[in-house]
């Protein structure tokens, strides 16, 4: 009886040869391939600060926060956030994780991994104050500065 | 016909282990462990969907050499608002850590489930592949067993393996270790058959599995050193069968392993080298202590620990076996080399002490118990022993279900119970009784009350034992 257990060594070898060139061509080419046709930064940026379908978004702002102090020292921003009903939310931000440094790219950064709507920093819903200054439009376009802290409160 | 319907009975047992291996690997497993405990749960998946989408590897590393590295605030499973110590992610690219199989399994199982961004690779998701693989690593420690051992030991050690809590939770991680578990095992599979049969195809299946274990990650080349390992004690010696058997081995087994380096190659081969070398020259964490350390303490992740008796036992059985000068039996030879290959692995590539590079010593472990009870229980030999071990994992099974309050009821019944039938079994020579098979059903049912506390104790643990039991 045919026993492909019992296949000599040399007729192993010559297939194993023939299929490890065919897949370690496919590995290296098609590797190649999808790198020059799929890479790009905008799309790694989408892939890596898209909020996800499966997340839910919240509308309680202060059901959330951001746990922990970042190591980096002098670079981050401290928020504060307050609730109609009085409960709180501390969070503090590493500046070097926010891509767009200004005081709202801060905020929609924020709202996107808390996960409420950032219009309500953008049209003005909540009341924000940057070290007891009160953020307005034209001052949330600003740059921002580490280690400052930002209050808000819902109106 | 009635060989036949034996047959048929083993099979259904066997089902029925993995059936259970199943179930309680399955239940809270999106839960338990905490998501985010371990970002290389993420991080792996997301090499794999980084990979299908993007043609580029990306994940979290932190260790030097990265041409490209961002922080980013990835909040998957809500983890910056459960466990996170306060820092963003460190993302880089092309991220080259480990080889990128288990995150194509686990990654390309979230793309097929739909997930498309970094946030949707949810432990609910991605967990499940890993469930499947480490339920198919009970399956080939029970034919490993049934194959080296026989039917009982199989039944036993699968057994003890699907439902040792411990193992049950660090089944459900997405480490690379629960992939290489099963290739180390389906090496030690074809070794055996191999050995007793002297197929060619067997040594080629080693050989592949050996390759691929290295895509998983590194360490897998702990299944070169397992096959070495054998075939010098099964050739005696480094002859000229055993580099016929070896160099055969070899010249399919690297060629696969290569293909890390193929993929290295595509993205950069000085980032390849970078990074190689600076996974070289890691932390070593777990310190000249980590012999004891692994004895003593089974960890799960880095700062969570579960003290899991079986494994204490697997590791008295494992020391006592070295003291014996000549092991016959083929299987044990091979799980031992298997374990002490693991050894050197660990010693040789340990980093911080992370719970998951311990892992894959689990398996043997659990097969070198199994077959130490059964082979005792089998011939009547080593009951006393058998008897030693399977109370000292009762009993502090019993421990973790009960406190010491609850258990004041049933204290008395436990010393007397305990030591008569202690007693029993010393006196048994002196009196001079051959069979007594009383004895041997006690420890079948002390066997059988393990595996139920096992599944009684995986049962309480949800996110309020978690957080309040598990330090």
């Amino acid at each position: 009886m045919y026993n492909i257990l019992m296949w000599p060594r040399s007729k192993i070898l010559v297939v194993f040869g023939i299929v490890y060139v065919v897949i370690s061509g496919l590995i290296y080419f098609g590797l190649r391939f999808s790198l020059k046709k799929n890479f790009s930064k905008d799309l790694l940026s989408e892939m890596l600060l898209k909020q996800s379908v499966f997340r839910e978004t919240t509308t309680d702002l202060c059901r959330y926060q951001i746990l922990g102090d970042p190591k980096e020292k002098g670079n981050y921003v401290k928020l504060e956030i307050e609730c109609k009903d009085g409960k709180k939310a501390y969070s503090t931000m590493s500046l070097s994780a926010v891509e767009d440094k200004t005081i709202f790219g801060l905020l929609t950064e924020y709202a996107r991994i808390i996960g409420f709507d950032k219009n309500l920093v953008l049209t003005g819903k909540l009341a924000c104050y940057l070290d007891g200054k009160a953020i307005s439009m034209e001052m949330g376009k600003e740059k921002i500065n580490p280690m400052v802290t930002i209050r808000c409160s819902e109106k | 016909m009635k060989k036949k319907l034996i047959q048929l009975v083993k099979l259904g047992l066997f089902v029925s282990v993995l059936v259970l291996a199943l179930m309680v690997r399955k239940k809270n497993y999106a839960e338990i462990p905490i998501p985010g405990q371990s970002a290389d749960e993420y991080s792996y998946s997301w090499v794999g969907l980084s990979l299908i989408r993007l043609g580029m590897p990306v994940g979290i590393s932190g260790i030097d050499g990265y041409q490209n590295s961002l922080f980013r605030y990835v909040n998957v499973d809500r983890f910056f608002q459960t466990v996170s110590s306060g820092d963003p992610l460190e993302i880089n690219y092309p991220w080259m850590d480990h080889p990128p199989l288990l995150g194509l399994i686990t990654g390309g199982y979230a793309y097929l489930s739909g997930a498309r961004v970094f946030e949707d690779t949810t432990t609910a998701i991605i967990r499940k592949p890993i469930i499947i693989i480490s339920t198919l690593s009970v399956a080939l420690l029970m034919v490993y067993c049934w194959i080296n051992f026989g039917f009982l030991t199989s039944v036993t050690a699968g057994l003890l393996y699907a439902t040792t809590p411990l193992i049950v939770l660090s089944g459900r991680m997405i480490q690379a270790e629960n992939a290489i578990i099963p290739c180390m095992l389906g090496v030690m599979i074809c070794l055996s058959l191999y050995l007793k049969k002297r197929e060619n195809l067997w040594l080629v299946g080693a050989a592949v599995l050996s390759g691929l274990s290295t895509l998983f990650k590194l360490t897998g080349v702990v299944n070169y050193l397992l096959v070495l390992l054998v075939l010098i004690n099964q050739h005696q010696g480094l002859n000229r069968k055993f580099r016929d058997d070896f160099g055969f081995f070899l010249i399919m087994a690297l060629p696969i392993s290569f293909w890390f380096v193929i993929y290295g190659g595509v993205y950069g081969g000085e980032n390849f080298k970078n990074i190689l070398f600076s996974n070289y020259n890691r932390f070593y964490g777990i310190g000249p202590n980590s012999i004891i350390e692994l004895i003593r303490n089974q960890r799960l992740t880095q700062h969570k620990f579960l003290p899991e008796a079986a494994i204490i036992g697997g590791w008295m059985v494992f020391l006592g076996r070295l003291m014996k000068e000549k092991i016959k039996s083929l299987g044990l030879n091979v799980t031992i080399l298997a374990l002490l290959a693991y050894l050197v692995v660990y010693i040789l590539f340990g980093s911080q002490p992370y719970g998951w590079y311990a892992f894959p010593f689990w398996p043997m472990l659990i097969i070198l118990l199994a077959e130490f009870l059964v082979s005792g229980f089998e011939k009547n030999k080593r009951l006393v022993p058998g008897f030693f071990l399977s109370v000292m994992i009762l009993g502090a099974n019993l421990a973790g279900l009960i406190n010491v309050f609850e258990f004041q009821p049933w204290a008395n019944y436990w010393r007397i119970g305990i030591t008569l039938v202690f007693l029993l079994l010393i006196l048994k020579p002196v009196l001079r009784v051959k069979k007594l098979s009383l004895s041997r059903w006690i420890i079948l049912l002390l066997i059988a009350a393990v595996v139920y506390t096992n599944v009684a104790y995986l049962n309480k643990i949800n996110l309020d034992f978690w957080w309040q039991n598990i330090s």
